[in-house]
C-alpha cells in the first residue's frame, strides 16, 4: 500500500485547525495516533512492503505522528484560553497568611527618622531615662533659678542624686542631656542620634502627655558652621517631609545653642495643614558651656544640635488628632500602620 | 505679649502692613501667634522667650522694629528724681528684694484717663479703672516694670516693710479673695499688716480709690525665684509677677518709677511730697565688652557679614558699639543680660538679618564617628523584627504607674517613687510592665478583639538602674487563617516558642526555663527564664485573681518578662561554617507515659546514653487523655541517630535505641506505651 504523506499531512494540519473544541481536537489526535488511528495502520501495512518502500512510509508515519503531536498542543493551547477548567486557581483567594505583626507607629517614625541621619553618617546612641540635674539642667546652661527647673515642668524623684549632695534624681525632660553624656564618653569628632522617651508633668489631653518620645542630634567636628546645621537639617526635611517641603529658619532660644533657631515647614504630607507653617524641630550652635560642662577644653571644636518630637510628626505626618491614640495601644489602630 | 500697632506707632515710624510686621518680627526671633483687628487697631500677640523679659514691653517691641527696620527709635523723655522728703521703707532681705523705689505723691485727684491710651491699653485686653491705677498699668506695659499705687493714708504708720508673711497671716488681694500666707511668701507690709504680695498683685484695703488723695508709687525688684513660688503656691499670676518671675533690668525700675511720677502729676495733678530709692544691693555689672571680629563671625556661620551693616544693628538694639580693624567691640545694653559671650552678638546681628538670608552647606560627617557596637545597639531593633516577623503588635505603654494598679499584679518588691506625681496613677515608675499590658489587653478585649499577640520592648525601673525590657503576653487563639488548621487557644508554650524563635534568630544562647513560682502567676504555671546561668526573666499564666482585677474574666492570658541587657550580652558571635552531614539519619520514635520527669530531665539522659550518634530529641507530641493511666502523661518522642562517618545500619540503631528506652524506664520511672 501507498500513502501519499503531503496530502496527509495537509489533511492534519487542515483537521486540527478546524478542531472548535478540545473534545473536538481529542477526535483528531484519535483519528490518526489512536490505536484504530492513521498512523499505527501506517505501521501495521509494513510487513508486506519493499525494503525501501518500508523506510519511506516508515519515515513518513513518523513524520506524521511528529506534525499531530505538535499541531495538537498547539491547538489545545488555542482552544485552552477559550475554556474554564475545573482545576483553575480563584487565584483571588487570599493565600495562606500567618498574621504577621505590626511594629509600633511610634516606633517607626523614629526609625524612619535615625535611618536618614544613618544614611548620613550618624550613629545611634541611647542615654538614660532618670538623669541628675546636673545632666538635664546644669550641664546644658539652664540656669539654677530658670522656670523649667521648677518642680513643675519636670518630675523629680524620691531618690536622692548619690553625686549632688542634697539634690533629686529626675526624669528627664528632654534627650539633651544625652548630648553631655556622648560627649564626656568620646572625644570628637562625632555625629550621634539620640532617640528616647522624655517625661514632663503636663496634664494627659488631646495633644498632652506626661510621656512622648523626642530625637536629639549632635555634630561636633572642626570648623562647624550655622550654615553646616541649615544645610544638614535641610538635606534631613527634604528627604524625610518630601523634596517639596518650604522650610524657614526661625530664631529662638535654648540655653544650650547659640545661635538658636526653630524649624518651621511647609509639606504635602501633612493632609488638610496647607499652607500653615509647622514648628517641627528646635536647633542650634552647640554653646560654648556646654563644651565647657563636657569637658572639652579650648575653641578648638565647634559643633551643632538638633531636637524633635517624635510624637508631633508621627501625629503631622498620618493625621493623628489625639496623642492618647499611641498608648492606648487599640489593636485596630496597631494594624494599620 | 501683647503688642497694639497704634500704641507701637508712638516710638517708632514704620511703613509695613500688619501681616509684614509680623512676619518680619517673627523671622526675628519675636513670633508673632495670632493677629487680631480691634477697633482700629491691630494686636499681635506675640511669644516672647524667656531670655527677652525686656521684650515684655512696648518698648522693648518698639526697639526690636526700629532695629528690623533701622528706624530711629522715639523714647518718652523722663524726668530726674532725687530722694526727698520723708517715707519709711524697710526691707528685710536683700536677697528678697534688691531695691524699692518709693514716691509719695499728695494732692492727687480722679481724673479721666486720656482717650488715647485708654484705647492702646483696652486694645491689648486691659480696662481702665482709675486714673493712678491705669498710669501704673501704662507703664508696666510700656517699660516692662510693673508698678503699684497704695493709698498712703492707709498704710497704717505711713511705712513700708517688705518682708516674709508670718503664718496665719491673710490678705485680700485687689481681687476680693482672700489669700493665706505664710513665711515662703514675700509680702509689702505696713506697720501693722500686709498690704500686698510682692510683684503678684495689691491687698483691696489700701488701693487706690476715688477718695485718694495721697498714694505711695511703688517701683521695686524682687527676686524672681521667690515671686515665682509664691505665684505657684498661691495659683495666682499677674502680668506683674509674670515680669519679675522672667527678670527685671535694674535701670528700668527707675526710669519707669519716674515715667510714672511724671504721667501721675500730669494726670492727676499733685506733688512728690517725699522719694525713697533703697538700694539693698546693686548687682554685679553683667556688661562686659565683647569683641566680635568678621573671623569670628565667619567661623560661626560659615558666612561674612558685613560690619557697617552689623555695627547698625547692634546700635539699634541699645548696644554701645566701638569699630576698629575689623573688629566690633560691643557694651550690651543694661537690659540684655542675655548677652554675654560673642556668639550671643553675632545671633543678635544674625536674626536680625534673617537666618534665611544666610548660606548654607553640607557639614564634614566625620569618617571616623565614634565607635559602637553594632550588635548591641541594633539589638532592640531587630528582637523587634522578629516578633513583627512572627505576628506580634508592639505596643508602647506609660514608663508610669500607680500603686493601685501595681497592687493588683501582687507585686511587692522595691519601686522608684515620683517626688511630684500628677496623681496618683503616675506616682511611680513601673517595676513590671504587667499592669500596664493588662490594661491594653482588657481595653482591646473590650472592643472585641480578643485574640492577642503583643509585645512591647521599652524599660523596667528598679532601684538601682533601668533595665531594657521585653514583654510579651499573648491571649485568644492562635493562627488566623483555616487552612492552618482549626483555630486553637494559645498557652504558655506559644509564649515560650516566641522566645525560642526569637533568641535562635539572634542567636542567643543558652536560655533556660525553670519551673517556678510567681505571685503575678497560677500555681505551676509560670517559670523563670535564665540566660546562661544569669536571671534574665519570667513567664507564666496570669493567676486569674489578678485577671479578674483587670476585667478579664475566663480568659487565660500569658506574660513574659524578659531583660534585653542580659540576653544582648549573650549573642553568641556567628558560628564558623558546619559541614553538612553526608550520611542518612534514622528517626524512631519512643511513646512514654511519665509522672513527675521534665522532658529536659529525658532529653539530657538519653543524650547521656546516645554514644556519640544520637542527634536530637524532639517533642513530638503531649497527650493527657484517658488512654494514659491515671497521674501520667504520655509523651511521644522521637530520638534522630546520626554518624558523621558511615551509614548506620538498622540493627545498630535499633540496638542503641532499646538500650535507651530500657534506661529510661530504668533510672526515670517512666512507663513505655
Amino acid at each position: 500500500m501507498t500513502w501519499d504523506i503531503e496530502r496527509i499531512k495537509a489533511e492534519v494540519t487542515a483537521d486540527a485547525a478546524s478542531a472548535g473544541s478540545l473534545d473536538a481536537l481529542e477526535a483528531v489526535r484519535l483519528k490518526y495516533l489512536g490505536k484504530k488511528g492513521l498512523v499505527p495502520e501506517m505501521y501495521a501495512g509494513l510487513g508486506s512492503a519493499s525494503a525501501e518502500e518500508k523506510r519511506a512510509i516508515g519515515k513518513g508515519a513518523n513524520d506524521i505522528k511528529v506534525l499531530t503531536e505538535t499541531l495538537v498542543v498547539e491547538r489545545k493551547a488555542v482552544l485552552a484560553l477559550s475554556v474554564k477548567r475545573v482545576d483553575a486557581f480563584d487565584v483571588s483567594i487570599p493565600g495562606v497568611c500567618r498574621g504577621v505583626g505590626t511594629k509600633h507607629l511610634i516606633d517607626q517614625t523614629i526609625d524612619e527618622i535615625c535611618d536618614v541621619f544613618e544614611c548620613m553618617g550618624f550613629v545611634i546612641q541611647r542615654g538614660p531615662e532618670i538623669e541628675s540635674e546636673f545632666y538635664n539642667f546644669s550641664a546644658l546652661n539652664i540656669p539654677l533659678d530658670h522656670p523649667s527647673r521648677d518642680s513643675f515642668d519636670t518630675f523629680y524623684l524620691d531618690a536622692k542624686d548619690p553625686d549632688a549632695i542634697g539634690r533629686h534624681l529626675l526624669l528627664r525632660s528632654h534627650t539633651s542631656p544625652g548630648q553631655v553624656r556622648v560627649m564626656q564618653k568620646h572625644n570628637p569628632p562625632m555625629a550621634v542620634i539620640i532617640p528616647g522617651k522624655v517625661y514632663r508633668p503636663d496634664a494627659v489631653d488631646a495633644s498632652h502627655s506626661f510621656m512622648f518620645h523626642q530625637i536629639e542630634g549632635l555634630l561636633v567636628n572642626k570648623n562647624v558652621t550655622f550654615a553646616d546645621l541649615k544645610g544638614l537639617l535641610t538635606a534631613f526635611c527634604k528627604k524625610y517631609f518630601g523634596y517639596d517641603v518650604k522650610m524657614r529658619f526661625r530664631p529662638h532660644f535654648f540655653p544650650f545653642t547659640e545661635p538658636s533657631a526653630e524649624v518651621d515647614i511647609q509639606s504635602n504630607i501633612f493632609k488638610g495643614r496647607a499652607g500653615k507653617w509647622l514648628e517641627i524641630l528646635g536647633c542650634g550652635m552647640v554653646h560654648p558651656k556646654v563644651f565647657e560642662a563636657a569637658g572639652y577644653q579650648g575653641q578648638e571644636h565647634s559643633g551643632f544640635a538638633f531636637g524633635m518630637g517624635v510624637e508631633r510628626i508621627a501625629m503631622l505626618k498620618h493625621g493623628i488628632g489625639d496623642i492618647r491614640t499611641f498608648v492606648e495601644n487599640d489593636v485596630r489602630f496597631l494594624k494599620q500602620f | 505679649m501683647k503688642l497694639s500697632l497704634n500704641w507701637l506707632k508712638q516710638y517708632v515710624d514704620y511703613n509695613l502692613s500688619s501681616d509684614e510686621l509680623s512676619f518680619r518680627l517673627t523671622m526675628a526671633g519675636l513670633e508673632v501667634e495670632h493677629v487680631e483687628a480691634i477697633g482700629n487697631d491691630t494686636v499681635l500677640e506675640i511669644e516672647v522667650t524667656p531670655n527677652r523679659p525686656d521684650c515684655l514691653s512696648m518698648l522693648g517691641l518698639a526697639r526690636e522694629v526700629s532695629a528690623i527696620l533701622d528706624q530711629e527709635l522715639k523714647v518718652p523723655v523722663v524726668s530726674d528724681q532725687e530722694d526727698q522728703g520723708s517715707v519709711e521703707i524697710e526691707i528685710e532681705s536683700a536677697a528678697d528684694c534688691r531695691r524699692y523705689i518709693g514716691i509719695r505723691i499728695d494732692g492727687v485727684s480722679i481724673k479721666a484717663f486720656p482717650a488715647d491710651k485708654s484705647d492702646w491699653l483696652k486694645a491689648i485686653g486691659n480696662n481702665t479703672i482709675l486714673n493712678i491705677v491705669d498710669v501704673t498699668n501704662f507703664v508696666l506695659f510700656e517699660f516692662g516694670q510693673p508698678l503699684h499705687a497704695f493709698d498712703y493714708d492707709k498704710l497704717e504708720g505711713g511705712k513700708i516693710i517688705v518682708r516674709r508673711a508670718k503664718k496665719g497671716e491673710t490678705l485680700v488681694t485687689l481681687d476680693n479673695v482672700e489669700r493665706k500666707l505664710d513665711e515662703s511668701i514675700l509680702v509689702i507690709a505696713d506697720a501693722r499688716k500686709p498690704v500686698a504680695i510682692a510683684g503678684i498683685m495689691g491687698g483691696r484695703d489700701t488701693s487706690v480709690t476715688t477718695s485718694t488723695k495721697r498714694i505711695l508709687l511703688e517701683a521695686a525688684v524682687f527676686d524672681l525665684g521667690v515671686v515665682r513660688r509664691a505665684s505657684r503656691k498661691l495659683g495666682l499670676t499677674s502680668d506683674s509677677c509674670y515680669r519679675f518671675e522672667r527678670g527685671i533690668a535694674w535701670r528700668t525700675a527707675e526710669a519707669a518709677s519716674n515715667r510714672a511720677a511724671d504721667l501721675v502729676l500730669e494726670l492727676a495733678g499733685g506733688t512728690i511730697a517725699a522719694r525713697r530709692d533703697v538700694v539693698m544691693q546693686e548687682p554685679a555689672s553683667q556688661r562686659v565688652e565683647v569683641v566680635v571680629s568678621s573671623d569670628d563671625i565667619q567661623k560661626l556661620l560659615g558666612a561674612p557679614l558685613d560690619l557697617v551693616r552689623a555695627e547698625k544693628i547692634l546700635k539699634r538694639l541699645g548696644c554701645i558699639v566701638a569699630a576698629a580693624d575689623q573688629r566690633l567691640s560691643v557694651i550690651p545694653p543694661h537690659f540684655r543680660n542675655d548677652i554675654r559671650i560673642k556668639e550671643d552678638v553675632i545671633e543678635e546681628v544674625a536674626r536680625i538679618v534673617g537666618y534665611d538670608n544666610l548660606p548654607m552647606s553640607l557639614p564634614q560627617v566625620p569618617a571616623v564617628n565614634i565607635t559602637v557596637d553594632l550588635e548591641k545597639e541594633t539589638f532592640n531593633r531587630r528582637l523587634t523584627d522578629v516578633y513583627v516577623g512572627l505576628g506580634f503588635n508592639q505596643v508602647v505603654t506609660y514608663a508610669l504607674v500607680g500603686s493601685a494598679v501595681l497592687a493588683k499584679t501582687n507585686y511587692a518588691g522595691p519601686v522608684i517613687k515620683l517626688q511630684n506625681a500628677m496623681s496618683a496613677e503616675q506616682e511611680m515608675m513601673r517595676p513590671t510592665a504587667l499592669p500596664n499590658m493588662l490594661i491594653v489587653a482588657a481595653a482591646n478585649m473590650n472592643r472585641g478583639q480578643r485574640d492577642l499577640k503583643l509585645f512591647e520592648i521599652g524599660k523596667r525601673y528598679i532601684p538601682g538602674g533601668e533595665r531594657w525590657t521585653l514583654s510579651i503576653l499573648v491571649s485568644g487563639r492562635r493562627g488566623a487563617d483555616w487552612r492552618l488548621g482549626k483555630r486553637t487557644a494559645m498557652d504558655f508554650f506559644d509564649l515560650k516558642g516566641a522566645i525560642e524563635e526569637a533568641f535562635l534568630s539572634l542567636r542567643v544562647q543558652g536560655c533556660f526555663f525553670a519551673s517556678a513560682e510567681d505571685s503575678a502567676f497560677e500555681l505551676g504555671q509560670s517559670a523563670s527564664i535564665a540566660i546562661k546561668g544569669s536571671p534574665a526573666g519570667k513567664a507564666g499564666r496570669v493567676a486569674e485573681d489578678v485577671l479578674l482585677k483587670f476585667d478579664i474574666k475566663k480568659t487565660p492570658v500569658y506574660f513574659a518578662e524578659i531583660d534585653i541587657e542580659v540576653a544582648a550580652d549573650m549573642v553568641t558571635p556567628r558560628a564558623k561554617f558546619a559541614a553538612i552531614e553526608e550520611f542518612p539519619a534514622m528517626v524512631r520514635d519512643i511513646s512514654l507515659a511519665v509522672k513527675d520527669v521534665s522532658f529536659e530531665a529525658i532529653r539530657s539522659l538519653c543524650r547521656d546514653n546516645g554514644q556519640g550518634l544520637l542527634k536530637r530529641v524532639d517533642f513530638v507530641e503531649l497527650y493527657c487523655g484517658d488512654k494514659v493511666e491515671q497521674g501520667y502523661k504520655g509523651y511521644v518522642l522521637s530520638l534522630t541517630y546520626q554518624s558523621f562517618e558511615r551509614t548506620l545500619t538498622d540493627d545498630e540503631v535499633n540496638g542503641l535505641h532499646e538500650s535507651i528506652t530500657a534506661k529510661l524506664i530504668k533510672s526515670l520511672g517512666v512507663k513505655q506505651r
